[in-house]
């Protein structure tokens, strides 16, 4: 019985996964500026998750030359930004990113900066950012809507 | 008691003035000890200079805004080379006259190709009509290798411990120079990146004279669409015609022409598909207002970010 239900159940999961995203990958949308009203009402809605494995000095976020990100000194451990109007074309969309990081004393000199894209009802999709000797990080973050995470 | 000090100060002084008399009069001889390079390509002088430092004379055969694809060393230029203890070329057949420059010059003098340690992209039938010469055609590597940063970063390194092969004193110094301007390398790539940061990666269609973009567009994502090659004569109707489609195919609103190489059929495909022109590229790395390699860089990324990207600076 459990065995003909994961039979039944198996292919079907994978095929409303693959519809889910079919679905994304063809919208035709361009790559709208953050501040631009979306003219898709059915649009994902998109966000922005920040976390860092040290304190952040500063983090600055950049999205086609205008900012979505501009804070100093942030007490918590992450940080979300909303994207209104934000689509997920299927050329990807890139930020550049740009921060300090301070490590905790003894701990690693390295500090990574995880920066996740979300959309409502799909995985996150993530990339990792590794400060330089100094603990800065200047570099961009590039999600494709076909990439569930970072090579 | 306490006069031990000033006896060993004294001599301390004594074997100071010795040995600096010592280097005044091998003076000479401190001069011939530098490493002299012949460079082959205005780029290279730049990258010869920077991990070289003040221990190398650098002589560049090619002069900024000579045309690289039609270069070939003179006798007096093969004079220089064979008085140079290494020819620093870029390499990836770039230099199509390198295997008979080095028959002329044997063994003694050693060619460096800086492009040897930077991955080589093939150039792909879709670019055969519009490479820069026969000899680079379909399956040939592509030469461009310097537009590239990363890549620049990587033959810096190489360059670097080629030179400290041929002159071991200063090894070290080469390897010191190659990292730190690595490093600057790294500044540069970060600029870079933040200014095309600007253009949407759906707008990343880079369409140019000659099929030099290769090594750019892999490192920036973007795709290269050179339409109209080197010459007047090497682009006929029906591949213009092309060209218009595949830019109103891919929906490219600003085009590139390129210092020196064919600006007039690159004009007249802009007005035929009703797109814009962008500032002249530099494609061959070799231009008079950019002598240097980050001068090249900015010049490049500059006008690319101002012709596609949307968003404020």
């Amino acid at each position: 019985m459990a065995m003909a239900f994961l039979l039944a159940w198996w292919p079907l999961q994978r095929l409303l996964s693959t519809d889910a995203r079919d679905e994304a990958a063809d919208t035709p949308a361009p790559v709208m500026t953050v501040e631009a009203p979306s003219a898709e009402p059915e649009a994902d809605s998109l966000s922005l998750r920040i976390y860092a494995t040290a304190g952040i000095d500063r983090l600055r976020v950049e999205h086609l030359g205008q900012v979505v990100v501009d804070r100093e000194r942030i007490p918590e451990p992450e940080t979300t930004a909303p994207l209104p109007g934000l689509v997920l074309p299927p050329e990807g969309v890139e930020f550049w990113v740009e921060a300090s990081l301070s490590p905790a004393p003894g701990a690693s000199p390295r500090a990574a900066l995880a920066v996740e894209l979300i959309s409502d009802g799909h995985e996150p999709l993530r990339r990792t950012l590794w400060t330089d000797d100094a603990g800065g990080i200047a570099d961009t973050v590039v999600f494709h809507p076909d990439a569930t995470d970072q090579p | 008691m306490n006069t031990q000090p000033l006896p060993r100060r004294s001599l301390s002084l004594w074997f100071q003035v010795v040995v600096a008399c010592a280097l005044w009069g091998a003076g000479p001889t401190a001069v011939r000890a530098e490493l002299k390079v012949a460079t082959l390509h205005p780029l290279m002088t730049d990258l010869a200079k920077q991990v070289g430092g003040s221990h190398v004379s650098v002589t560049g055969l090619m002069s900024p805004g000579e045309n690289i694809h039609q270069f070939s060393p003179s006798s007096s230029d093969m004079a220089a080379a064979r008085s140079a203890d290494v020819v620093l070329a870029s390499g990836k057949g770039l230099e199509t006259y390198l295997p008979r420059l080095r028959s002329t010059l044997g063994s003694a003098t050693r060619i460096v190709e800086a492009g040897s340690a930077v991955p080589s992209i093939k150039i792909s039938a879709k670019d055969a009509l519009f490479v820069c010469c026969p000899q680079h055609a379909v399956g040939g590597l592509d030469p461009h290798w310097w537009h590239s940063i990363s890549g620049m970063k990587k033959a810096a390194t190489f360059v670097g411990k080629e030179f400290g092969k041929a002159d071991p004193a200063n090894a070290k110094a080469y390897q010191a120079n190659a990292a730190a301007y690595g490093q600057r390398l790294d500044a540069l790539s970060a600029w870079a990146k933040r200014e095309l940061s600007r253009v949407p990666r759906s707008g990343r269609v880079l369409v140019t004279g000659h099929a030099a973009f290769a090594y750019f567009c892999k490192e920036f994502g973007f795709r290269s669409l050179p339409v109209a090659g080197l010459s007047e004569e090497s682009v006929g109707s029906q591949y213009l015609a092309e060209a218009i489609a595949q830019i109103q195919k891919n929906g490219v609103r600003t085009i590139f022409p390129e210092q020196g190489n064919n600006t007039r059929a690159i004009s007249s495909v802009a007005k035929s598909a009703s797109v814009g022109l962008g500032r002249a590229l530099i494609a061959d790395g070799s231009a008079s207002e950019a002598t240097t390699y980050e001068a090249f860089i900015r010049h490049n990324i500059g006008a690319i970010a101002a012709g596609l990207g949307g968003g404020a600076s």
